[in-house]
């Protein structure tokens, strides 16, 4: 049995815009390993999220197969497909996406109100979770209680809860700077190395990248084959302004 | 489960309670005119329906209005074979004071009154102390609710109708009962041999009411009297209550199709509230329901907790606007509240509480087609879009 989590086998995506067809992935191939923590990097408009939702089960590619914790996703309905991502995906949002009128322990309980489980099981599930982000102490609040980081950490928290195969995340810390950054990478990176997560993230963040193991490029619609040794090079070639900065 | 759904949907419904309040109140309203209205409609309806079991006769006169029967013919009548019990009727129409203004207005039916519970649906449920001073007292009258309270009366009390047309004699009258809520809420009975006495009009009455054994033989008898009578001076017109009835209402077919035309248009009004209301929350709410769908929910959840969410508002919305006018119409009809213009015709209209489930099914309908196409859109929304226009 392979030991990639992720695979993605010559997948191509291509949009209508009326008479216009726009191919925002172009033949792309990606392999992810169990408890891996990939940071998807390039520029806005290379394709980056677009291959982050094909990944998540979101979308479906033009031509090419998608398979996820051993299941081929690329040809599923939009039914089976969301009963998939409920146990298979977890996904952060840059904007939190949390429920407004839900406080953060009823957050972080909805997908597994879609699972047969009992209330017992599920409280214990939700408690664990957000004791792992360190939010036992947030439960009745609600999102507009909480400050960003704490929000992100709900989020962190509800895509944990279901115990998915793989978490993806979408500009983790592009709504937060500084010390909550920080905080919340620190976060992704102990729930990989502690329960050997895998992590699939899209940044803009030479800082976010940077945590990553392993640093993936695309720009418009192709995964650039890099030589880079280390991911120090890695990230000096995808971020060669955050390199001259570092030399400053 | 159920249950952490039904408070993802109340709680949703709460995210903005302004226009939750204010589309439950427009529904409320709509709902409480139209349980008003079709209550009005329905017992209008269900007189006439009710033609089957008729077993009472009306006998009046065939081409003159007022009818005016003569006396003679109630001794030829009442001997008929099958008549089980007969009344007289007079209707007088009269002022309650000087002003003559048109909520002074009333009607009194003067009847014989041994048998007035028998005869008389809007005496049935009088009481027998009300009913014992009645028979005794010859200037007696019962009295309808509404005209109590409109006129300020109490048992015990007299007053005088002052006369609107034939006989132009003005009679006094003492207060012995109240009828219960009803068609005679504005009206009252009064004794006919009273009335001959106070008028002197005592050749004819207005119509003789009669009660025969059996629908069938009431048919037979109907056709036979007026056969009988076809050829005498002044010739007679028997018809079946509820014939009479049914011609009544088919003079006032129109209105009620016009009455039935507005609750039609209310109900039209109601989805549209609850639709444009539920569309907007919709329209506000497309990333929250992206968010659900990458959380695992099916386009089937979504559709269900926006008609879930409709139906909550509508049903709870229907079900506070039937109960406050049933509230209302015990309040009047107990007399908690004063009888004015605005609740007088609760009195003859009585909203039962049982309407009030009614109302609740009515509201969590409209919901349910009010929220067809918000819900249609609501499901239908494609995640990768409203993320990219996010990003």
């Amino acid at each position: 049995m392979s030991d990639a989590i992720v695979t993605v086998d010559n997948c191509t995506k291509t949009y209508s815009r009326g008479a216009e067809r726009v191919e925002v992935l172009k033949g792309v191939s990606l392999q992810i390993l169990r408890g891996e923590f990939v940071a998807l990097i390039g520029p806005s408009g290379s394709g980056k999220t677009t291959l982050l939702n094909l990944i998540a089960g979101l979308d479906q590619p033009t031509t090419g197969r998608v398979i996820v914790a051993e299941r081929d996703i690329s040809r599923m309905d939009e039914s089976q497909l969301a009963r998939w991502r409920t146990t298979a995906i977890g996904f952060v949002f840059q904007f939190y996406h949390l429920i407004p009128v839900l406080t953060a322990y009823e957050n972080v309980e909805l997908p597994l109100l879609l699972l047969n489980m009992t209330a017992k099981r599920r409280r214990e599930q939700v408690l664990t979770v957000l004791h792992l982000v360190g939010l036992q102490h947030r439960l009745t609040h609600r999102p507009g209680q909480l400050s960003g980081g704490e929000q992100q950490r709900v989020g962190i928290a509800r895509a944990l809860v279901t115990d998915p195969a793989l978490v993806v995340a979408d500009e983790p810390t592009g709504d937060l700077d500084g010390r909550k950054k920080e905080e919340i990478l620190d976060l992704l990176e102990n729930l990989q190395r502690g329960l050997n997560k895998t992590i699939l993230m899209v940044t803009h963040d030479h800082v976010a990248a940077a945590r990553a193991h392993r640093l993936t490029r695309i720009s418009d619609g192709l995964l650039l084959e890099e030589r880079a040794d280390t991911k120090e090079e890695a990230l000096a070639l995808a971020f060669p302004d955050a390199k001259i900065r570092g030399n400053d | 489960m159920l249950f952490k759904f039904a408070i993802l949907v109340v709680k949703s419904l709460g995210r903005n309670k302004v226009r939750t309040g204010l589309t439950s109140l427009g529904v409320m309203v709509l709902v409480a005119i139209f349980s008003v209205v079709t209550n009005v409609t329905s017992v209008v309806k269900s007189k006439v329906n009710a033609q089957g079991e008729q077993t009472r006769l009306i006998v009046s006169e065939r081409w003159t209005m007022p009818s005016r029967v003569p006396l003679r013919y109630i001794p030829e009548i009442a001997g008929q074979d099958g008549v089980a019990d007969w009344t007289t009727m007079n209707f007088l129409m009269g002022f309650l004071d000087e002003s003559r203004r048109r909520d002074r207005q009333a009607i009194a039916i003067a009847t014989r009154p041994d048998n007035l519970r028998e005869m008389h649906e809007g005496a049935r449920g009088i009481d027998d102390d009300s009913y014992d001073a009645f028979l005794t007292r010859k200037d007696a009258a019962l009295v309808g609710p509404g005209l109590l309270k409109t006129m300020n009366y109490q048992v015990g009390d007299s007053f005088t109708l002052l006369a609107a047309r034939f006989p132009p004699i003005d009679i006094e009258f003492t207060i012995v009962g109240v009828l219960p809520p009803g068609e005679m809420s504005n009206g009252f009975f009064c004794r006919h041999d009273y009335y001959m006495e106070a008028t002197d009009d005592r050749d004819a009455v207005n119509c003789i009411l009669v009660e025969i054994e059996g629908a069938e033989r009431a048919k037979e008898l109907a056709a036979g009297l007026t056969l009988d009578y076809e050829n005498r001076q002044p010739s007679l017109k028997v018809e079946t209550e509820s014939a009479g009835v049914a011609r009544f209402a088919a003079r006032s077919q129109a209105v009620l199709q016009i009455i039935d035309g507005v609750v039609a248009i209310l109900l039209i009004d109601m989805i549209i509230i609850l639709s444009n209301s539920i569309s907007i929350s919709v329209r506000e709410r497309r990333v929250e329901m992206a968010v659900l769908k990458v959380l695992g929910f099916q386009p089937l959840h979504i559709t269900l907790m926006i008609i879930a969410e409709a139906m909550l508002v509508g049903g709870v919305a229907g079900l506070l606007g039937t109960g406050m006018v049933c509230g209302l119409s015990q309040l009047t009809i107990h007399e908690v509240i004063p009888v004015m213009a605005w609740n007088k015709f609760l009195l003859q209209f009585p909203v039962p509480w049982s309407a009030a489930i009614w109302g609740m099914l009515i509201g969590a309908g409209v919901g349910l087609t009010g929220s067809v196409i918000p819900a249609s859109s609501a499901k239908s929304v494609k995640v990768s879009d409203v993320f990219s226009r996010i990003a």
